[in-house]
């Protein structure tokens, strides 16, 4: 059988296993998404899915790595911010339609993330920690240094949506959330997952399994950077502005513990918590000014009981099936 | 024929000389024995032959080609394979998972095509090492021999043609050696070269057929392992307090 | 001139606060992400105990405000240390990101409490000097010698005392200071109270010289982390050191370029140093 072939197949074949272990809640929240986009004109309800959304891409995209290979990556707003910007400027000056600028920022990302990847390769734990924060602080700095271009604290205004409607952008986006879980669900279950999860604690055990290790991380890497900067794509498109928030180092804090919140190496532990995150956060708001308080407080509370996650709490191992319903199939 | 020839092979690390000037030896299909004391050198010596250490001088070849240097991996599709004196397991993996790490490497994943096929490989492998009823145990909970034994099954799933154990039997049970010794002669038998560090030298007499002494990353001796236990040059410098188990095993 | 001085005088304050991120790790193998927030907290109490408990008194006030502030951050500290980081204090990860997540809280807390305008503090001493034809003000002077008398102090204390002792025993080999007999959870609180109380140092130190406002852990938290890893995670000369080069390479940039252009090059020191010398600069062998 031919290369190309081969690796076809495999991915269908992924592909075909991501949808079999899809978890159930999930499927009930992206219907219930397309039903209230489908019957609520309720503009506040809509944007505030919206951001659900587009925080559960972002938290996905940081566990398909972070999860699997156990590393902490401080700076996924590195790739969001990056996707976000050159799907901007690419929709302001070229005229370039959404269609086109989402893919292409999403595959600038990813080639931003293989280069990270390698980089990173070497370094473990705090060194790996600092150098993604230091290189989403070097992007953010570069932004401000190139104002002209990136509108510096301004940051670029006016860019298309999906469509003219909330609704219907809404719609893209939970189809785009969609699309990217199985995807990434497909590459977590892959022996791309298996690999990344051998590395952990033992990257000499795989080494002298005939494994080269480097290739699965960055790959990994590039896999990450994709879908987030699939995610920063969408929010330009549905802000339709874009501001140095997008690559702060506050959003990359957010991502990490609400993933972790989620627990991590599960996929959907890490976008059901930045969903119900998202939601509780705006809920909140009838208590305005303690808000944030209330937040990050709640944060740490969740982090405390379930050090590990909620996904990967021990009342799940007992409830083999509640968590089949909510994270999908184990393998 | 001759296997792996190593000469001239050296490492050192600062004024250390962890390996120094080794030359030897293994033929293929035999069960190649290194003995010395704590520190001579031996886990360095692996180190080198399967690529986990850069050189500083000499030459390796393998099947009459020059492998030394090359990256751990490249050298496990050459047939080279290897397991750890620490083992550290893949921890939140299940000891079948963990024996799907190597159908990965590039010299197998092209032979198991399907989901089928590589489960029922790991699951041999599994067997051999007599682990098939915990295939979904976590490697957290498995007891050190287990992890041993899985260990080196993970190496032997790499279907090697040489495999070099890095002290296999410490730290296991009288049934855990009796397994192992074992699957070392099935080895040996289906045409496997094994090359082992050992301490337990009871264990390891009663396998190995050619015996290596290190001393202070040098070779001391070589021969036979009743020759070996005579030389009075390994006595002295090795032997010492243990001299006696040695002698009981030998003689 | 104004390079060295300046130099001189902020680089004695990243050394306090980078001492003390490195002395945590290398006693508990843990990176406190909230050592930024426990600078902050430092300002903010000295800001607090001086306007709300001393009245804006004199000298005195000021000075006593100073040492509650101290106090309290490192009462801080040890509450974060018992009810939160003891949890799962072996891995590296939990503590990385509870700490963040702390960080967080106390930064919305204070946005809430003390809005997200700059807080101020009224200097120790007022005026300026002249230092080889350079003026500087009298508080930026005073920071070199006092952040010096507290590292030297700090040494000393490690050095001589049997607290000291017992804390480099337990940054050298946990399961030996066991088998002796030391408490390595406790020598881990005190350790990371010590830390507190020397970037709470730092904090009411730079109080009255800089603006604070409660998103200012996150930079203070980033120069920490960079020295350390410059210096060689674990080594506290090597800390004191980074702390000093990072200032002058800052400072002279600053002074050269731009602010931004300053920050960048900075930042990109540290990504090559990450990628080149991981080990840090003081550390003679590579990983």
């Amino acid at each position: 059988m031919s290369r190309p072939l081969l690796i076809a197949r495999r991915a269908a074949a992924g592909l075909l296993d991501a949808i079999q272990a899809l978890s159930l809640v999930f499927v009930i929240i992206v219907a219930g998404i397309v039903i209230t986009a489908l019957t609520s004109s309720n503009f506040y309800v809509l944007e505030i899915l919206v951001l659900a959304v587009i925080y559960m891409q972002f938290t996905s995209s940081w566990d398909v790595l972070c999860g699997y290979a156990n590393q902490d990556n401080f700076g996924i707003a590195f790739f969001t911010g990056i996707s976000g910007y050159i799907a901007a400027i690419l929709n302001k000056s070229l005229a370039m339609s959404p269609w086109l600028t989402v893919p292409i920022s999403a595959t600038a990302a990813a080639a931003a993330g293989l280069v990270i990847g390698w980089l990173a390769l070497r370094l473990r734990g705090p060194y790996f920690a600092l150098l993604t924060i230091v290189f989403a602080a070097v992007l953010s700095k570069l932004a401000y240094i190139f104002s002209h271009v990136t509108g510096g604290e301004e940051g670029i205004s006016g860019i298309a949506s999906f469509s003219r409607s909330v609704e219907t952008d809404l719609l893209v986006c939970v189809a785009l959330l969609f699309i990217s879980v199985l995807c990434m669900t497909a590459f977590a279950r892959s022996h791309y997952g298996l690999i990344l999860r051998s590395t952990q604690h033992n990257e000499d055990a795989a080494l002298a399994s005939g494994i080269n290790a480097a290739h699965y991380k960055v790959a990994g890497f590039g896999v990450s950077a994709f879908f987030a900067g699939v995610g920063g794509a969408m929010f330009a498109h549905t802000h339709m502005q874009v501001s140095p928030e997008l690559m702060a180092g506050s959003l990359s804090v957010l991502v990490v513990l609400m993933a972790v919140a989620g627990g991590r190496g599960t996929i959907l532990g890490p976008v059901l918590a930045a969903g119900a995150l998202t939601l509780f956060n705006e809920w909140l708001r009838i208590i305005e000014i303690y808000r944030p308080i209330i937040f990050t407080g709640t944060l740490i509370v969740m982090i405390y009981i379930f050090p590990s996650g909620i996904a990967n709490a021990s009342f799940f191992a007992r409830a083999p099936l509640l968590r089949r319903l909510l994270f999908g199939r184990e393998a | 024929m001759t296997l792996l020839v190593a000469s001239n092979l050296s490492r050192h690390f600062g004024g250390v000389k962890a390996v120094n000037d080794i030359s030897f030896e293994i033929p293929a299909g035999t069960v190649f024995g290194i003995i010395g004391p704590n520190g001579a050198g031996k886990t360095s010596l692996f180190n080198l032959l399967t690529g986990f250490l850069p050189p500083t001088s000499g030459s390796v070849r393998f099947r009459n080609r020059e492998i030394l240097g090359e990256k751990p991996y490249h050298l496990v599709d050459a047939g080279i394979a290897r397991s750890f004196q620490l083992v550290k397991p893949f921890f939140g993996m299940t000891a079948l998972e963990t024996l799907m790490v190597p159908i990965w490497s590039r010299k197998l994943r092209l032979k198991f095509l399907t989901r089928e096929m590589r489960e029922a490989s790991a699951r041999a492998q599994l067997d051999r090492i007599g682990l098939a009823d915990k295939a979904n145990t976590l490697v957290d909970d498995l007891n050190q021999g287990d992890l041993r034994l899985l260990d080196i099954a993970r190496a032997v799933s790499t279907e090697p043609e040489m495999l070099f154990l890095d002290e296999p039997f410490s730290g296991l049970g009288q049934e855990h050696v009796t397994r192992l010794s074992s699957i070392i002669t099935d080895l040996k038998q289906s045409g496997v070269t094994v090359a082992i560090i050992e301490h337990r030298l009871r264990e390891l007499m009663q396998l190995v057929e050619h015996v290596m002494v290190m001393n202070f990353g040098s070779k001391l001796a070589e021969g036979k392992p009743a020759d070996v236990v005579r030389n009075p040059a390994v006595i002295e410098a090795y032997l010492g307090s243990k001299g006696m188990q040695f002698g009981s095993a030998g003689g | 001139m104004e390079i060295l001085i300046l130099g001189l005088s902020r680089g004695s304050v990243y050394a306090l606060v980078a001492v003390g991120f490195v002395l945590v790790f290398s006693v508990g193998g843990i990176l406190n992400l909230a050592h930024g927030t426990l600078f902050m907290l430092g300002a903010y109490f000295t800001y607090i105990y001086f306007n709300f408990l001393f009245g804006q008194g004199g000298t005195l006030a000021l000075l006593a405000s100073y040492v509650c502030a101290i106090v309290s951050v490192s009462l801080v500290a040890l509450l974060l240390f018992f009810a939160l980081f003891r949890r799962k204090i072996d891995s590296i990860s939990y503590v990385m990101v509870v700490s963040l997540a702390f960080a967080l809280f106390v930064e919305q807390f204070m946005k809430v409490y003390f809005g997200v305008t700059s807080t101020g503090v009224p200097s120790l001493v007022r005026g300026s000097v002249d230092i080889f034809g350079v003026r500087v003000l009298n508080k930026e002077v005073l920071l070199l010698p006092i952040s010096l008398f507290a590292l030297v102090a700090l040494h000393m204390f490690l050095r001589h005392s049997s607290a000291g002792q017992s804390i480099k025993a337990v940054a050298q080999s946990r399961e030996g200071a066991i088998l002796v007999g030391i408490k390595p959870d406790r020598v881990l609180a005190m350790t990371i109270a010590i830390a507190a109380a020397l970037a709470a140092l730092a904090g009411t130190l730079i109080s009255s010289l800089v603006t604070v406002t409660p998103t200012v852990w996150s930079y203070w938290l980033i120069k920490a982390f960079a020295i350390a890893i410059v210096g060689g995670l674990g080594s506290l000369p090597g800390a004191v050191v980074a702390a000093f080069l990072l200032s002058f390479v800052e400072i002279a940039t600053t002074f050269t370029l731009t602010d931004q252009y300053g920050e960048l090059v900075a930042l990109m020191i540290i990504v090559a140093i990450l990628l080149f010398r991981p080990s840090g600069l003081m550390s003679s062998r590579q990983v």
